[in-house]
């Protein structure tokens, strides 16, 4: 087990490695370093100043470690915009993401499995078709034309929610987020459905498909050959099975949800670090688009290690794969 | 011996008859209305989006056609032909002297199908008083002006005072009304000099409905129909290039990745897991943040974004496939792995890539959309329904909604009908749902 | 006649609507099973044996439905039984193992889980009681340090002893019969054996019924007493298992015995009954062998009626085989 909790955690450092590669091969190799890295409104004078001390007339694979040195301190760069270190900026707007996506991913979740569960066990009922049906819509929708939708039933025409903007915030335990206040509530309300109702169709989707394919399974007739009851055969022996799926689901998704946010963010104009970051492309501040990538790669990494170790709790089969021999 | 006929086939098939397996499809689609329903759908847009340049009602890219005053007119609206417009300056002289002072009037400007004498101006001044006049404007019969729309009485001397009208707050001009122009009566301030001058704009006359602007207008007056024909005209197409390349090139990599195996296998796969893992969103992003704006550059990013799923599908086939014994057996007689590879195990890898490329389309569509709405696709002079979305997403709060929900209206049924499809797809190629 | 009888199947008729039409799938079964008795049901695939066996047990579901006929348990019918009533008698009364051990056991849940459960369902036991109970089943059925393996996962076992695991469970409620669906078809032949022991043990020790479906005309010559004959959801021929061995009186039958390769015939041809099932689709009226039988006549083309003799022995047939 912690042989495999090793590996895991050696693959995902080889993965952080191989991107930021990438990147360092896409900046200095492909683009031209100097125009992403100095500010395109520097003079010639300003230009080979910045040059020498960017190290750029030095050779690539001593270019390389700096850079390599220097994202281990946490240094990529100022951003042209705001003139702050451009980590420091992501970080400070990783909060008020990580609250949406939280929220959107609990709506999603508590609106999505019982409605997977119930059209995946009554497929033939009405209501089940009527889910399946919507959420074809549902997944049809393009994400950002919703959020507009959203905005203009929600915001305009009925007038019960703010059209934008992120709430009051609140420091309470320790952490600090609008989520302690009502005025917070109603702003988050809005964008984190934009952002649940994609998810949720996905899971409705996922489960009902597990949901039918395990039931017809023999040890679900065997539950019932055994004679329990109905609830049970549901509860435990179903849904624990779908909880393997529905986990690596979730937690995949909580990266798509990071990246559809870029969207939603813009749109409701939440400060967050999609909107950093579309922000960004558009003046072309290169710094910050990196140091949002660092950050994105890592969080994924995470993600995906964690939802690995989730996997291989639920699942005994692959956690004694290490320690016994199967038969 | 048997009287009756031969039995057939087990319980499990019903015929023993051969159908190629396209009627095969073709049949087992047509058993789902809403399917075929989407199909019909998609097959319009296809036909809008391919013979668009004909069948807009409006080039909306044309600025001669264009008219900025038409702007976000409402749907339904008609395109009026222009008014004509007429000018006229008026001198009143001889107030100060003794008599009767005079009036003259010049046509100085006139736009449109109209003649100075197309309106009849008559100004007469009142006994004992030669600060005060009747004015009296008609059409004349020859009607270039008739219905008269909007009468102003600009640059009137300070102080002038009309019986009918309103004042502009801001400019010297007075509104009046085409009724009010019957008559009504106009006081010179009484420290006026000899003369008075002033002038008398008028449009007017009757207009033609050129067209009717089915969806309203958008910022800059251009049709939305025509608009977004001319939109999906654009969104398919780069989408349905992108899948098409990144179907070849994929699936190439996914079946030299099973055949040749090894190190190469290990080498592509790797790509694509790591593909695979983050968002599509944000790869297109960052790319497009690195690479410019332009068509060519979506497609690359639309491209590279997708390859990896039908590298994976194409391997997956190809590795089940070729453990199967008629491989072998193809080997044995000697034929060249390339044969063995096009021949053989392509056409099993078909039906799951088509399904995957079908709803890849719908996918590339709503991805470039995004990235259009987002400012990051396609340039403005190839504008896409994202784009048209995100230009009326300002006004959807001042009141004119239709600009930005209508496009997207036609983008969710494009691919909402392409997603029916290729659903309907899935369910008859994946043998496992066969029961 | 349902005197010393624990169960009295009469014209089941389980039917299935699709898409193709209604498949017809137990077409009029009858059978009697005494108690302690070890019942062969064998036929080919598709003969409806196991259609047979899950409409007993009640595990019909849509599209399927048993349309006609009784199942008679104990003084009920419960082809009319609801499904309370089957809840409280699947697993106690009635128990059902199947085919495919690994597919059988829940692999996310341990082994006690699983048994526990199974005592819970019907008996409020503590869990030390219930699990006590589960270590003196396995015992039961031969399995040595019970207390390890009820830890276990279903994947930590062989395939043999998943399935031992599998009749234990069905032993805990003591229950008056077992429905096994070709519980040894899936394992190697040593194995095999080693099953067929326990089963043996059990009806020996316990006086279970036993109702054993397989395509596999060997175990049941090893194992049952009688044996039904089940041929495209019609039952063609009944009787004790030597008698019907030894003089098949059904053609079907005759073809299926010679079918099996035995040792005292080196070197001959293997015997193959010509053609395939027919589909049991809206069947033709008649006798369902008729295509493939080599003694058809003419007025095969009726419903051939079931025709009873001595010591128990039936056959549907026109023109039943002399000896």
């Amino acid at each position: 087990m912690t042989l495999y909790i090793f590996r895991r955690f050696l693959q995902s450092i080889g993965v952080i490695f191989i991107v930021t590669a990438l990147v360092f091969v896409g900046i200095y190799v492909i683009g031209n370093p100097v125009d992403i890295l100095v500010s395109t409104e520097a003079d010639q004078e300003q230009f080979d100043r910045m040059v020498k001390i960017l190290g750029l007339d030095k050779p690539l694979w001593e270019q390389f470690l700096v850079y390599l040195s220097k994202l281990a301190q946490g240094d990529l760069g100022r951003s042209f915009a705001f003139s702050e270190p451009a980590l420091k900026l992501v970080l400070q707007r990783m909060p008020a993401t990580i609250e949406l996506v939280t929220v959107a991913m609990l709506m999603a979740l508590i609106l999505g499995i019982p409605l997977g569960m119930y059209a995946g066990l009554h497929p033939e009922k009405a209501v089940s078709k009527t889910i399946m049906g919507a959420s074809i819509v549902g997944v049809s929708i393009p994400n950002f034309w919703q959020g507009i939708m959203l905005i203009f039933v929600l915001a305009v025409s009925l007038a019960w929610l703010p059209s934008g903007g992120r709430g009051e915030i609140k420091t309470v335990l320790g952490i600090t987020s609008s989520l302690w206040t009502a005025d917070g509530w109603s702003h988050i309300i809005t964008p984190a459905i934009n952002l649940a109702l994609a998810q949720c169709t996905l899971i409705i989707r996922l489960i009902r498909a597990n949901v039918r394919e395990i039931a017809l399974l023999d040890y679900v007739k065997f539950a019932r050959a055994k004679g329990l009851r109905r609830n049970r055969v549901v509860y435990v022996h179903i849904f624990k099975n779908t909880l393997v799926i529905l986990i690596t689901v979730v937690g995949l998704q909580f990266g798509s949800l990071i990246a559809y946010s870029v969207v939603t963010e813009t749109i409701f104009s939440w400060p967050g670090m999609g909107k950093l970051i579309i922000d960004s492309v558009y003046i072309l501040d290169r710094p910050v688009i990196l140091a949002y990538l660092v950050i994105v790669v890592f969080l994924f990494v995470t993600i995906n290690l964690i939802v690995d170790l989730l996997y291989s709790v639920i699942d005994p089969r692959i956690r004694l794969d290490g320690d016994q021999g199967s038969s | 011996m048997n009287a009756r006929k031969k039995s057939e086939v087990g319980s499990d098939t019903l015929t023993a008859e051969t159908i190629s397996p396209f009627r095969d499809v073709r049949q087992q689609y047509i058993k789902s209305p809403v399917a075929v329903a989407a199909l019909c759908v998609l097959l319009a847009i296809i036909i809008i989006a391919v013979t668009a340049p004909l069948i807009s009602p409006q080039d909306p890219y044309d600025l001669k056609v264009i008219d900025i005053k038409d702007g976000r007119l409402k749907p339904g609206s008609p395109k009026l032909s222009k008014l004509a417009t007429l000018s006229l300056k008026i001198s009143i002289s001889g107030l100060k002297k003794v008599g009767v002072p005079k009036a003259s009037v010049t046509p100085t400007n006139r736009s449109g199908d109209t003649s100075p004498d197309a309106v009849q101006i008559i100004l007469e001044p009142h006994a004992g008083n030669p600060y005060q006049w009747t004015v009296k404007v008609s059409p004349t019969a020859n009607g270039h002006l008739d219905p008269l729309q909007t009468v102003n009485l600009e640059r009137l001397p300070k102080g002038s005072k009309l019986s009918v009208g309103k004042k502009d707050k801001f400019r010297n001009v007075w509104r009046l009304s085409p009724k009010d122009t019957q008559e009504l009566i106009l006081t010179l301030p009484k420290t006026s000099t000899d003369v008075g001058q002033f002038r008398v704009v008028m449009s007017g006359g009757p207009q033609k409905k050129l067209m009717t602007y089915w969806l309203g207008t958008d910022d800059q007056g251009r049709d939305m129909l025509s608009g977004i024909f001319y939109g999906l005209r654009i969104s398919l197409s780069v989408a349905l290039s992108s899948v098409v390349i990144a179907l070849t090139i994929g699936t190439i990599l996914g079946l030299c990745a099973a055949y040749y195996g090894g190190r190469t296998d290990t080498l592509i796969m790797r790509f694509v897991d790591l593909q695979l893992s983050f968002p599509t969103i944000l790869i297109a992003l960052i790319l497009l943040a690195i690479l410019g704006k332009g068509v060519f550059n979506v497609i690359l990013a639309l491209v590279i974004v997708q390859w990896a799923l039908y590298a994976r599908t194409a391997r997956g086939v190809a590795l089940t496939e070729r453990r199967k014994e008629y491989v072998e057996s193809a080997q044995c007689l000697g034929l060249s792995t390339s044969r063995v590879i096009l021949a053989h195990i392509l056409p099993n890898c078909l039906p799951s890539l088509i399904v995957i490329a079908t709803l890849e389309v719908a996918g590339a569509i709503s991805l470039e959309a995004t990235l259009s709405f987002l400012g990051l696709g396609l340039p403005i002079t190839k504008p896409s329904l994202g784009l048209l979305i995100a230009n009326g997403f300002d006004y959807l709060l001042a009141g004119y909604p239709w600009i930005s929900i209508l496009p997207g209206v036609a983008l969710l049924i494009t691919v909402f009908a392409i997603n029916l499809v290729g659903d309907r797809l899935r369910d008859i190629l994946n043998p496992r749902l066969r029961r | 006649m349902s005197g010393n009888h624990v169960l009295s199947v009469r014209n089941l008729d389980t039917r299935f609507q699709t898409q193709a039409g209604e498949i017809r799938a137990v077409d009029g079964v009858s059978f009697d099973l005494a108690k302690g008795e070890i019942l062969g049901l064998v036929g080919e695939s598709g003969s409806g044996k196991s259609v047979t066996g899950f409409s007993i047990m009640g595990l019909i579901d849509e599209p399927g439905k048993i349309h006609g006929g009784q199942v008679n348990f104990k003084g009920e019918d419960l082809a009319k039984a609801d499904s309370k009533r089957y809840d409280r008698l699947r697993g106690r009364e009635i128990a059902m193992i199947f085919q495919d051990p690994m597919m059988t056991l829940n692999p996310l849940l341990r082994i006690d889980t699983q048994m526990i459960e199974a005592i819970l369902a019907h008996e409020s036991v503590s869990k030390t009681t219930a699990r006590q109970r589960a270590r003196d089943a396995l015992g039961m059925v031969g399995i040595s340090s019970p207390d390890e393996r009820l830890r276990a996962y279903p994947h930590q076992f062989s395939g043999g002893m998943r399935q031992r695991v599998v009749i234990a469970i069905s032993m805990l409620h003591a229950p008056d019969i077992i429905i096994a669906d070709e519980p040894t078809t899936a394992l190697d032949v040593t194995i095999q054996a080693q099953i067929l022991y326990e089963m043996q043990k059990l009806r020996q020790n316990h006086s279970v019924s036993i109702i054993w479906i397989t395509h596999d005309l060997s175990v049941i010559a090893a194992l049952a007493d009688r044996v039904c004959v089940m041929y495209a959801g019609t039952l063609v021929e009944q009787g004790p298992i030597d008698d019907v061995l030894d003089y098949p009186t059904h053609p079907y039958t005759k073809g299926l015995i010679q079918s099996v390769p035995n040792h005292n015939s080196t070197g001959e041809r293997l015997e193959q009954i010509p053609g395939v099932m027919p589909t049991m689709i809206n069947p033709d009226p008649g006798c369902r062998f008729m295509d493939r039988c080599v003694y058809a006549k003419e007025s095969c083309i009726n419903e051939p009626q079931l025709i009873q003799s001595t010591n128990g022995r039936q056959v549907r047939c026109h023109y039943p085989l002399d000896h």
